[in-house]
């Protein structure tokens, strides 16, 4: 009431002082009210200029005025930028979690399974180098054993520098591991030579050869092996990280769909827009196939470290304790004392007597052994690597009956005696345990490689989708604006 | 006396043995896939209504269509390896030929994986053969028998020849002496008397032992270059003082004439072995698992080194033919079937030549028996 009467008798008030108001003009009361409307006036008048400003910014945009239409211009600009985020957002989580997939199957897990393989593959040299020695010149098919697991070595350290790739730090280690087997190679060729002149010196040569080894090369190796693994632990990790942030676009994307759809049903009196509702179905099933995808490279990937790299690590070790009584006994032997080690290690290996139903058990998947081996053959899957770990067990066992005739001699020169004797029989069961676990660190790395490769297929084939889906929802969204605008023109 | 080793030269009779047996082996493979088409060498195995083929028939109800036609390694190549390489079956299951052809086919991608999953007896294969640098844990092949090359002597009429040096330059023997058709064995002793490593084997110095062969031949101190069968007539009936033989051989020669003896030469014997294995798309892998896994069992392992004596591949034929009492008790403490460690030392095997280079020493050897 106010605001109109001001507004329509702005005119005569300016008059009244003239005429017979004047008293009223200059009534001390009535003053203030004066200032008051004009100052609302004014301010008015600022609303007007800057709504006149920003109309005249707009009006390139809009056309020549902000109506509907124009409105619908500005949602469909703003329904494209939400769909290129959300591409931009995706891309952000798939490419790279391609990437560290490729790169896992590329290279670290072969890398990971080379690393291993260098481990039992130092360590064989070791034990038939030791075994070559005990059994004098009856050792030569140990000796020749020695030299192909020193060719295979230096071998498979180079494949692993080719798979270290750019990593200084890999590369560095792998470059001493290389240097470190031509050192311990030569050690041992010296060995035997000095022991087929004859030379009494000889034993010294061999002791210096283990010696470097155990000090120098096997470190080196574990700490490669180490480092492969923590590598393979961040490539896994990168393989699936962000998978969060694609529900979250998708979900803001879907609000801006749902905010332009309200607006569009209120300017139409249209309940649903055939176009942006078709655009938001695309978001959410392709979000929704998404988080399938994710949770299945996931179920991949975890495949990969149960039933890949994890069990090789397990093998590795059991292998590693393998080495350590081999070890233990050929040292014993050479220098004429009792192992104090060997028969304490055995046990980590299985803590327990293998039984003959225990093979069985290892075929059908449901071993219950303890010990480092028996935690390595427990629970896998896939009929052909429980096969080769059934024979792994058998070998193991066979080896075992023999170590243990002769673990339980309690005086020196027996011992020695039976082990020198028996060096050749020993060496030969133990490389049949240690060439087993290998074909199982075989199977290992190959299931590793298929469900790394499996979740990496998933990925790049869902890419695809992830690709063309925004275009389309893009494009449908944009067809159900266009409907609307096209109706006010 | 007839071996695996009766090596049919005539190519035409090679091949028509070869398309009998095709025959024979495609009409079981049309009866249904319990069926096991076996390509396996001549007189290898134990024969008759009791012998392996027949016991593991009944025992496991798989027919066996076994062939033992197999009388050359190249020549089994050449029949099949273009069938397999355009993907196509072969008509047998189970190959087995020398370990040298089957690292060939190995390496040219023309064999399949073994069944391992169904091999529980895979664990009794002897750990040597689980080593080899071209099929490291035995994936590809299970070796069926071990022959060992070395010095056979007719004591009647010579002293003891223990080394190849003795073989190849004693006065006494000249004209007397014969060496095996089998090129990697002649030669391989030749190289293992030379000081070569006949693990990894140098072209010029196959080729020099190869021209030296050629001069003992000129010079008459080797009277000839014999197969299977005629070295052992020769030994038999006293042409040949002094030879290259096969162990396996000798051992069965030794039941009608102890005089007979056979030696690891001091500087080496070689070693080399048949290897069973699957052609690439053969479909009857269960019916060769199971066959596999009955070869592999220790007593019938024995059963088949007692009837042929080739070294067995398989652990615990030892203790199984020591149970069986008599002969194959007897058998069991034979040095040339079990040899011992320092036996085990003296033994190589041929390697480290491409197939080229093979071939071409094949060629040049070949040359040498024509002449």
């Amino acid at each position: 009431m106010t605001a109109v009467e001001i507004g329509t008798e702005t005119a005569t008030a300016v008059e009244r002082p003239i005429g017979a108001a004047a008293e009223t003009a200059a009534d001390p009361v009535s003053q203030p009210t004066v200032v008051t409307r004009q100052a609302a006036r004014e301010r008015r008048e600022r609303k007007h200029q800057q709504r006149r400003v920003v109309r005249r910014v707009f009006r390139p945009l809009v056309g020549s005025g902000w109506n509907t239409p124009r409105r619908l211009i500005v949602f469909a600009a703003g329904v494209v930028a939400a769909f290129l985020m959300l591409g931009g957002a995706w891309s952000s989580v798939v490419d790279p979690r391609i990437q560290a997939n490729r790169e896992l199957r590329d290279r670290t897990v072969p890398l990971v399974a080379t690393a291993e393989w260098l481990t039992s593959s130092v360590s064989e040299a070791d034990s038939a180098l030791t075994a070559a020695f005990l059994s004098g010149t009856a050792g030569r098919e140990e000796l020749q054993r020695y030299l192909d697991a020193i060719d295979r070595s230096a071998s498979l350290a180079s494949e692993a520098a080719r798979l270290a790739g750019n990593d200084t730090e890999l590369r560095s280690a792998v470059a001493e591991i290389n240097e470190q087997i031509g050192r311990f190679s030569g050690l041992g060729r010296a060995a035997t030579a000095r022991q087929a002149a004859g030379d009494p010196k000889s034993i010294d040569a061999l002791g210096e050869a283990s010696s470097y080894l155990r000090r120098r090369l096997s470190p080196s190796v574990n700490a490669f092996v180490k480092a492969a693994r923590q590598r393979l632990a961040l490539d896994r990790s990168d393989a699936l990280s962000a998978g969060g942030l694609v529900p979250v676009a998708s979900v803001v994307v879907v609000l801006i769909l749902l905010a332009v759809s309200a607006y569009v049903a209120r300017v139409s009196r249209r309940i649903l827009n055939p176009g942006l509702v078709a655009a938001g179905l695309i978001v959410v099933a392709t979000t929704v196939g998404a988080m399938f995808t994710f949770s299945a490279q996931e179920r991949d990937l975890n495949r990969a470290r149960d039933q890949g790299t994890e069990p090789s690590e397990r093998l590795s070790a059991a292998g590693t304790a393998a080495d350590d009584v081999q070890y233990a006994r050929n040292t014993s032997a050479i220098a004429g004392s009792l192992p104090d080690e060997s028969t304490g290690v055995l046990s980590k290996v299985i803590d327990r007597e293998i039984l003959p139903n225990d093979e069985l058990l290892v075929r059908r998947g449901e071993s219950r052994m303890g010990g480092l081996l028996g935690t390595a053959l427990d629970g896998l899957d896939g009929s052909e690597t429980r096969a080769v770990a059934s024979e792994t067990v058998r070998r193991w066992s066979r080896y075992v009956v023999l170590v243990s005739a002769t673990s339980r001699l309690a005086d020196t020169d027996q011992f020695t005696e039976r082990v020198r004797s028996n060096a050749v029989q020993e060496t030969v069961a133990f490389a049949g345990f240690t060439v087993t676990a290998d074909s199982l660190l075989d199977l290992h790395a190959a299931r590793a490689q298929t469900e790394t490769s499996s979740a990496l297929d998933r990925l790049e084939s869902y890419r695809q989708f992830m690709v063309a889906a925004p275009l389309i929802a893009m494009v449908l969204g944009l067809w159900g604006l266009q409907r609307r605008i096209g109706e006010y023109r | 006396m007839a071996t695996r080793r009766d090596m049919l030269r005539s190519f035409g009779l090679a091949a028509a043995a070869a398309a009998a047996s095709a025959c024979s082996a495609e009409q079981v493979a049309d009866s249904g896939v319990d069926r096991l088409r076996f390509l396996n060498w001549n007189d290898y195995i134990d024969e008759g209504p009791d012998g392996t083929v027949a016991r593991f028939e009944r025992s496991t109800g798989v027919k066996v269509a076994y062939a033992p036609e197999l009388n050359d390694n190249v020549e089994m190549y050449n029949r099949f390896a273009p069938d397999l390489r355009a993907g196509k079956r072969i008509p047998y299951d189970l190959l087995c030929p020398t370990f040298w052809m089957a690292e060939r086919m190995l390496a040219e991608d023309l064999l399949d994986p073994l069944p391992i999953a169904e091999l529980q007896n895979h664990a009794n294969l002897d750990v040597p053969f689980l080593q080899l640098p071209w099929d490291r844990g035995a994936r590809y092949q299970m070796p069926y028998q071990v022959v060992v090359a070395g010095i056979a002597y007719n004591e009647a009429l010579t002293g003891p020849v223990n080394s190849m040096g003795e073989l190849l330059t004693r006065s006494d023997l000249a004209g007397k002496v014969s060496v095996l058709s089998e090129m990697l064995d002649t030669v391989g002793l030749m190289l293992l008397a030379e000081g070569s490593d006949v693990t990894n084997v140098l072209v010029d110095d196959a080729q020099r032992s190869i021209a030296r062969l050629r001069d003992l031949l000129a010079s008459g101190h080797v009277a000839a270059i014999r197969d299977s069968e005629d070295y052992l007539a020769a030994l038999r009936d006293g042409t040949v003082h002094a030879c290259v033989a096969w162990a396996g051989d000798i051992i069965q020669m030794q039941r009608d004439d102890p005089s007979i003896k056979f030696v690891f030469p001091t500087e080496g014997a070689m070693r080399s072995f048949d290897t069973m294995v699957i052609p690439k798309g053969t479909p009857n892998r269960s019916a060769v698992a199971k066959w596999m896994n009955y070869l592999y069992d220790p007593s019938n392992a024995a059963r088949v080194t007692r009837s042929i004596q080739y070294i067995s591949p398989v652990l615990g034929v030892q203790v199984a033919l020591e149970r069986s009492g008599a002969d194959g008790a007897e058998l069991s403490n034979s040095p040339l079937l079990f040899p011992d460690a320092a036996a085990r030392a003296r033994m190589f095997t041929w390697g480290g030549t491409t197939a080229d280079e093979l071939d071409a020493l094949l060629d040049d050897f070949a040359a040498l028996q024509e002449g």
